[in-house]
């Protein structure tokens, strides 16, 4: 099933190009908590305000901090926070609530899917960053006095589960929706009847036949969110509710350099993590477009 | 199609550096400053930002200062004059007569045409005058030990609704400040400039009940003759003569008087809406402007008091714009504010590459001849709060204030734009000595503090958050400091930022352990700065950190009363002294005001504190 996926993904350039680019930014992420040149929030590493050199290949920002560094190292932040949300927002919570929704019809179904219906109805953003904003403080004195995890805190890992997880209550509506009407359709079907004859249970049923079938919706559904976390984890950071310093985040540098002035004499500072931040959301865009293709071409 | 994608997916990374690089080009593109012919000559423009109150009694910070000292006038006001203009009284107080005063307006273009040429050197001295009273009284000594003064209200005293100015307004409006029940809130600054005044300081703490405000009397026709007053310090003579006393001899009360909390508000508008507390919007006051449009994060309109008492102001108005956002410098450069303020990164353009690391070619010549820079008297520092956990350990704060690098950071960081504070008074204010050192950094003395501490090092001190006002995620300064910190003691700092508004109602509550404040002088007296900020009796709106140390507390009570005045500098070197070892406060830097002004303007001068100018400011083509 997957191999087959895999084949069909190679076959189109537009998904190896974005598979590429995803590759090659997660890559960058991992190489460059371990290669980074400069500690990304080192100050005075160099001259303040130097223009892109050999030494430092983005330039230094207005501490004399390296700016290859700081890329990396939001880039870093980026990734986690992409991968936490494939593997809890995107693989856990939507297909479960996918799949249980449609398998089971009935009351389950319509608390599920209203419930999204709701939550979709009201501007996700507005409601991340009131989840965000709110509970910080609670949340902050939990890992804090009640758990004592200092270094959870320290290490920016608190914050980040804490976007991922404002992002996460509310990106799962359009997946679950599209896998429950899936689900719908192979639920009928003869082979279903028949392991449900066998008296397979319903969890192998759900995880066992059905999920399967679901793989590259799971990867469409996924996908077509990536752009919208990516982006929501910027602006939340960017506004303060987000990572904060002294960790790196794309939103905390634009934060930083919002001064006009600042800019048009440095306009380096905005231009490097500017291309990645564009290449993060355009990969996952392009990604998105080819899994829709392949999803597409399966129904036929 | 897919082709299609991929050079869509070019376009869009080269457009992306396009547009930035379109930002980055219209920037440095400069506008020829000048004379532009449109300019009107009845509006100046300037930038701002929106007051926390426009109610005086309730003042407490410089921006609200600033327009409540235009709109509002007290008995006494301040004023910048030449050295030789002012005469001194006993106790050391500068001050001007009416007389003086009248000539201001004639003498004050000549007179800063001066200061600018000679910038820091000026001979430009903060000097208390009679504002609404006709002159500064004599202290009368009373055979109790107590002191009184007896003001005379101009005849030509009145508020901007053309009502006459009389005792019993100064009466009502004293009281209503020293209000512990007053509405919306009590005052915080009351105990400040107020609590010289016998059995002011009883009425502040609540200790007696004030009859002003009987609810009862909210709907009754209010007559002010018939004020009863609370403050047995406060005495009406008769309706154009005040008697104030206070419970020792202070020469420097006076000074109190010229601040926002003592000025004079209309008591038929305040009573009248004392419910819904609107008049602030549109307050009548006695200053030299009236306040006809506020809309807030917008702008705010001044329109001149054209029967003003101290002669009509020159302008007919001032809009203030309140929005931010953009570039201070280009709406300069497009002639949308006239004046504005020079930050660290613009201040290569006016002082030339050697202070910023920008390209030469960003210096601007033209930009340069209008810049000009003149003293503050201020502080800037960050507080430790005495009696939260970590800063409880006087070793812990005097570990943090030695892992600072203040002459870099005045110096490297902040471009020369500041001076290095290393006491807390600043310069400008007797008692200011350039040579004293304070706690010196010193990174290894303050890592070994640190694990002397009780609290054994960095890993001990728990959560640390440096608080800051502002907006997002991340503070200039701040990231500076708590750089330095992380980097000499390996204490790991986060920043918080709080909007304005409600940072300095957390601080005054004393919620914050560790934060970034500045101090800007009310008067020029040492005890604007040592006795407000560190007395133990203060409460902790002023006292935020909650500094109580006997023997301070002592020193600063001696100089409350010192008549000599070199004796009383003294008292106040040596509790600036212990003060700042024991460090509550580490004082980072003292401000200069940096800005650019059009060449059109005329009269203008940033004051080294908030002293009301505007209306010796005009447009002259």
């Amino acid at each position: 099933m997957i191999g087959r996926l895999f084949r069909e993904i190679f076959h189109r350039r537009l998904a190896k190009i974005s598979l590429a680019m995803i590759l090659f930014l997660f890559l960058m992420a991992v190489l460059g908590a371990v290669f980074a040149p400069y500690d990304y929030n080192k100050q005075e590493v160099g001259p303040n305000f130097q223009g892109p050199s050999w030494e430092h290949l983005c330039g230094t920002d207005d501490y004399g901090r390296d700016m290859f560094s700081r890329i990396l190292g939001a880039t870093g932040t980026t990734a986690m926070v992409s991968i936490l949300y494939i593997v809890f927002g995107g693989l856990i919570i939507t297909v479960l609530l996918g799949i249980i929704s449609g398998y089971y019809g009935g009351w389950i179904d319509t608390l599920i899917m209203r419930t999204g219906e709701i939550l979709y109805s009201i501007p996700t953003l507005y409601l991340v960053l009131l989840i965000a904003a709110t509970l910080r403080p609670g949340y902050n004195n939990f890992i804090y006095e009640t758990l004592g995890w200092q270094w959870l805190a320290q290490t920016g890992f608190a914050d980040l589960v804490l976007v991922f997880g404002a992002i996460s209550l509310f990106a799962w509506v359009v997946g679950a929706k599209t896998l429950r009407a899936r689900v719908l359709q192979i639920r009928e079907l003869g082979y279903i009847e028949a392991a449900k004859a066998l008296g397979a249970s319903d969890f192998r049923i759900m995880f066992h036949h059905i999920l399967p079938n679901l793989l590259g919706l799971i990867i469409l559904s996924i996908t077509s969110t990536m752009g919208f976390v990516i982006g929501t984890e910027i602006a939340l950071s960017f506004l303060g509710f987000g990572i904060r310093p002294p960790h790196p985040s794309f939103g905390v540098m634009f934060f930083e350099m919002q001064s006009i002035d600042l800019i048009s004499a440095h306009p380096y500072l905005l231009i490097f993590p500017g291309i990645v931040v564009v290449l993060w959301i355009l990969s996952f865009s392009l990604l998105r477009i080819s899994a829709t293709d392949i999803a597409e071409s399966r129904k036929g | 199609m897919k082709k299609g994608l991929i050079y869509a997916m070019v376009c869009l990374v080269l457009i992306t550096v396009l547009i930035t690089g379109l930002v980055a080009g219209c920037g440095t593109k400069t506008a020829n400053p000048g004379v532009r012919s449109e300019i009107d000559t009845s509006t100046i423009y300037l930038d701002g930002s929106d007051p926390l109150t426009m109610d005086p009694a309730l003042t407490g910070d410089a921006s609200s200062a600033f327009y409540i000292e235009e709109v509002f006038g007290g008995l006494l006001t301040l004023v910048l004059v030449p050295k030789d203009v002012a005469k001194e009284k006993e106790g050391g107080i500068r001050y001007i007569d009416s007389e003086t005063l009248m000539q201001m307006p004639k003498n004050w273009q000549q007179w800063i045409s001066k200061w600018i040429v000679q910038g820091e050197k000026a001979d430009a001295k903060v000097a208390m005058a009679p504002d609404l009273c006709e002159e500064i009284p004599e202290p009368i000594y009373n055979p109790d030990g107590t002191v009184s003064y007896v003001f005379k209200i101009r005849n030509n005293a009145k508020f901007h609704d053309g009502r006459e100015v009389t005792a019993y307004d100064f009466q009502y409006s004293i009281d209503r400040a020293c209000d512990s029940h007053l509405r919306p809130i009590p005052s915080t600054t009351a105990e400040l400039y107020l609590s010289d005044i016998i059995e002011a300081e009883d009425m502040i703490r609540g200790r007696i009940e004030n009859r002003v405000y009987r609810e009862k009397d909210i709907n009754e026709p209010f007559d002010i003759t018939k004020v009863i007053g609370d403050i047995p310090g406060i005495e009406v003579l008769d309706k154009k003569t005040l008697k104030i006393t206070i419970d020792a001899p202070k020469p420097y009360f006076l000074w109190k008087l010229t601040y926002p909390t003592a000025f004079v508000v209309d008591k038929l508008q305040v009573e009248a809406d004392i419910q819904k507390y609107n008049w602030t919007r549109r307050p009548n006051g006695t200053g030299p402007f009236k306040l006809t449009s506020w809309e807030r994060r917008q702008k705010i309109v001044l329109e001149r008091n054209k029967d003003y008492h101290l002669g009509m102001p020159k302008t007919e108005r001032f809009i203030v714009n309140l929005a931010g956002g953009g570039s201070p410098l280009m709406n300069f450069e497009e002639n949308e504010v006239y004046i504005t303020g020079i930050g660290k990164t613009t201040v290569g353009k006016v002082r030339g590459p050697e202070y910023s690391s920008y390209d030469p070619e960003v210096y601007d010549a033209e930009l340069a001849k209008l810049y000009i820079e003149t003293p503050s008297v201020d502080v800037y520092y960050i507080g430790f709060n005495s009696r939260m956990k970590p800063f409880d350990d006087m070793k812990v704060r005097q570990a943090f204030a030695m892992a600072i690098d203040k002459e870099k950071l005045a110096h490297e960081y902040l471009m020369d734009l500041v001076l290095p504070a290393h006491g807390i008074l600043p310069p400008g204010v007797a008692g200011y000595r350039p040579d004293f050192k304070g706690l010196e950094f010193n990174p290894d003395k303050a890592r070994q503090l640190l694990k002397e501490s009780k609290y054994g090092g960095p890993e001990g001190l728990g959560r640390l958050i440096l608080h800051v006002s502002g907006k997002g995620p991340s503070d200039k300064l701040g990231e500076k400091l708590t750089w330095e910190w992380k980097q000499n003691l390996g204490v790991e700092i986060e920043i918080e930022q709080t909007d304005f508004g409600t940072y300095i109602e957390d601080l005054k509550k004393g919620k914050y352990a560790l934060f970034e404040m500045g101090w800007i002088a009310d008067y020029p007296d040492a005890e604007d700065f040592l006795d407000l900020k560190f007395h133990g009796d203060r409460s902790v709106a002023n006292n935020e950190v909650r500094y109580n140390n006997p023997e301070v507390n002592k020193l600063l009570e001696m100089a409350r009363i010192e008549s000599n005045p070199e004796k009383r500098v003294q008292l106040y070197q040596q509790a600036e002294k212990i003060i700042v070892e024991e460090a509550p406060w580490l004082p980072l830097f003292h401000g200069k005001n940096n800005a650019v002004i059009k060449p059109f303007i005329k009269g203008y001068y940033s004051p080294p504190m908030v002293i009301p100018i505007l209306r010796f400011v005009e447009i002259v083509k």
